[in-house]
């Protein structure tokens, strides 16, 4: 893929936002999808494992209703 | 990053149902394939089997064939044995041939795949292509007039899958299911993954630490009070004592009385000194290790064990230049002198020998000997326990005679009595606070120590609870984050192309307000279910043009008679879309097709500079073609096979004409 067509970079950025995360976590998502993408990396565990901690530093956890 | 470029370069066939050809769509070694092929066959020529063939090399469903359908396959009059059929591709300026073996004895068909990297047995496209590569989706790239209906049949076909596997949506689940993995193998030691378990762990550590503290106040209560009784119990008998002391005689007795339980405690601690010393001498223990070790100790004299000369000394003696006996010592000598000492025993070995030979000298000293001794300390231990025992009893009866003379002492005495046993009672229960037991439950446990450590693992425990509850949640988020950016995705790009198909579409039928309204399972068309021949085709095409120009693969597209049958305005319109449908356009078409199709084709290919490769192929065999035959074999750019001639001419593709097709 050239680059990930405008809808779903669009969608992913929505959706972000809609959960109440920043532009942080949508630019690495973005991210993991375009290279996932283009063929350039798979979804071995050991980067599976890297790209979702960096996802998870960035996600802001909902707050607690006890 | 440009598009990935999937051609067909050709394909031959060889005894199957179709004619034996063989099919080149290069224009020459250094231009690409021809961005336009219409390939001429007359009805029965084997149009349909051709289409199937090429649809099963780009899926590899005919691994799914059951032994009729592969038996369909076989060249008609069931002659041919075997049959083959290869298509060769080139993804992205790489050859990839696909060809398929089949033996209609065994009525089974086989995939080999070659690559540059060589061939391999099997249907292997590369990693690259294969999301394309299945019979849902190369359905509408090898695509006929039954297509076109099925793309408006939410029944038969399911037109928003093409769209989800054309731009990876399908990478999105992917995506949530990985994080799910990440996220199981994170938490799969910790128990407590729910709300519930981590209410039970602040729970007990909230109980855990409430025991504590009742176990620290009560401990502190009770040394208090320990410690009291203790200093009552100290003074009482500092005032007993002092009360003894104060009567001259019954203190002299008294002072008599203690000394010697003192001398007989002093005697007894010498006497079990001793007794602990011979019973670590296990020879003193048991006469019979005694004789064995005596034993040992002969034998090792009789075999004149150790050496006097030890290793060492003949192998410094090999580095002399004269021995000891005044010879020179040669190269021979050496070596022998070298092999001979490793007879010897090491100087280590030497010393450690003569070491336990003396210890056994020095505390073996015979059987009865040790065990004689033994005895003897055993023996005065007891006389020792004795004699302390009577000062004892001498001692009480002295302060026991001193009592009866004196009601105070008496009395001092009968609370000393009493207050040593709250004392003890009181250090007793003191003595609770610091028990190791870890077995009892929490509220049965007094240890402290063992109440604190299980404290700092349930507060460890709580810690990792609340770890994975976060860890939980952030995960939760981030798959509904993925989900909703799936669908999303997928709306707003069904409704991209829609809207793009409609464009098309009003360029197509411009006179027409057939439109798409939504992309779901199948084209939902505005206000009606379906429409003509022309207007579903004219839709299909519109819709299928617009998916594969924004893909990121430019792939080739294969259509079975593109116009026919509809109204001969609409295929001027479609034979001028034709050129703007894909990179590389091949169609089998059949000779009533070419009025009205044919002309406005050539204008727009000519327009967008595309070169059109003309190919006619039909049946020696069939007696209409008889004249046909004769043209083609007299033309240079014919190839005939064993059933068939391919004729490569664009001309003789326009002349063709077959009066049952008009």
């Amino acid at each position: 893929m050239a680059e990930i067509p405008s809808e779903i970079k669009a969608a992913i950025e929505a959706a972000v936002k809609e959960f109440g995360q920043g532009s942080a976590l949508a630019k690495e998502l973005v991210a993991w999808y375009s290279e996932v993408a283009k063929g350039n990396e798979d979804f071995q565990y050991s980067k599976v494992e890297s790209r979702v901690e960096l996802l998870l530093a960035q996600v802001a956890p909902p707050p607690q209703v006890d | 990053m440009p598009k990935l470029l999937v051609s067909i370069l050709g394909w031959e066939s060889e005894g199957l149902r179709c004619p034996d050809v063989k099919l080149r769509f290069l224009q020459s070694a250094s231009k690409p394939v021809y961005p336009i092929s219409l390939i001429q066959m007359p009805n029965g020529t084997g149009k349909t089997t051709t289409l199937e063939l090429l649809r099963a090399a780009m899926s590899g469903d005919a691994q799914n064939w059951n032994p009729d359908q592969i038996q369909q396959m076989q060249k008609k009059g069931g002659k041919s044995e075997a049959g083959h059929f290869a298509l060769s591709l080139s993804v992205d300026g790489k050859q990839l041939t696909i060809s398929m073996t089949f033996d209609f004895q065994e009525k089974s068909v086989s995939y080999a795949t070659t690559l540059p990297s060589g061939k391999r047995g099997g249907f292997a496209p590369p990693q690259s292509i294969v999301r394309f590569m299945r019979p849902e989706f190369v359905r509408l790239i090898a695509f006929d007039g039954e297509l076109a209906h099925d793309l408006l049949d939410s029944k038969k076909t399911n037109a928003q899958a093409a769209v989800e596997d054309l731009y990876q949506l399908q990478l999105m689940r992917e995506m949530r299911e990985n994080i799910k993995v990440v996220y199981d193998r994170k938490v799969e030691d910790v128990s407590a993954k729910g709300q519930k378990g981590l209410k039970q762990r602040m729970n007990r550590l909230n109980d855990l630490k409430k025991r504590i503290e009742d176990m620290k106040h009560a401990r502190d209560a009770a040394r208090k009070l320990t410690e009291a009784a203790e200093a009552t119990l100290k003074a009482k008998e500092k005032k007993y004592q002092a009360t003894i002391a104060s009567q001259e005689k019954t203190r002299i007795a008294r002072d008599a009385a203690a000394g010697h339980v003192a001398a007989a405690k002093s005697d007894l601690v010498g006497a079990t000194s001793d007794l602990k010393r011979l019973v670590r001498i296990l020879p003193a223990l048991s006469p019979k290790f005694a004789r064995e070790i005596l034993d040992f100790r002969t034998n090792l004299d009789r075999v004149k064990l150790p050496e006097s000369a030890a290793r060492e000394f003949f192998e410094e003696l090999a580095q002399e230049i004269n021995c000891v006996c005044g010879r020179q010592i040669d190269a021979a000598a050496k070596t022998a002198i070298i092999e001979g000492a490793k007879r010897y025993m090491g100087t280590d070995d030497v010393a450690l020998l003569n070491a336990i030979k003396s210890d056994i000298s020095d505390h073996v000293k015979g059987e009865s000997d040790l065990n004689i001794e033994l005895g003897k300390a055993r023996k005065k231990m007891k006389d020792c326990l004795q004699a302390l025992h009577a000062a004892q009893t001498k001692l009480e009866a002295v302060e026991s005679q001193a009592r009866e003379g004196n009601p105070d002492l008496k009395n001092i005495f009968d609370e000393i009595t009493q207050d040593r046993l709250t004392f003890v009672k009181l250090r007793d229960q003191l003595l609770r606070f610091e028990d190791k037991n870890d077995a009892l439950p929490d509220d049965q446990t007094w240890g402290v120590d063992v109440l604190e450590r299980r404290k700092d693992t349930a507060e460890k425990k709580l810690a990792e609870a609340l770890q994975v509850q976060e860890l939980k949640a952030k995960t939760d988020l981030l798959m509904k984050i993925l989900e909703k950016a799936e669908t999303s995705s997928r709306d707003e790009l069904c409704e991209t192309i829609a809207r793009e198909t409609n464009a098309r579409i009003s360029k197509l039928l411009p006179d027409n307000d057939i439109r798409v309204s939504s992309i779901r399972q199948s084209l939902v068309l505005s206000g009606q279910a379906g429409g003509s021949a022309g207007e579903t085709l004219s839709v299909s095409y519109a819709f299928l043009s617009n998916l594969f120009d924004r893909s990121d693969v430019s792939l080739p597209f294969i259509v079975d008679s593109p116009a026919n049958p509809i109204d001969l305005d609409v295929r001027r319109e479609v034979g001028a879309l034709v050129p703007l449908l894909a990179r590389q356009f091949i169609a089998f078409t059949i000779s009533s097709e070419h009025p009205d199709f044919l002309e406005p084709l050539e204008k727009a290919a000519a327009k967008e500079d595309k070169n059109i490769s003309y190919m006619t192929v039909f049946r020696k065999s069939a007696k209409k073609m008889e004249r046909y035959l004769v043209q083609a074999k007299a033309l240079k750019d014919s190839v005939e096979t064993t059933d068939a001639m391919v004729v490569f001419n664009r001309d003789f593709y326009k002349g063709f004409q077959i009066e049952s097709e008009e």
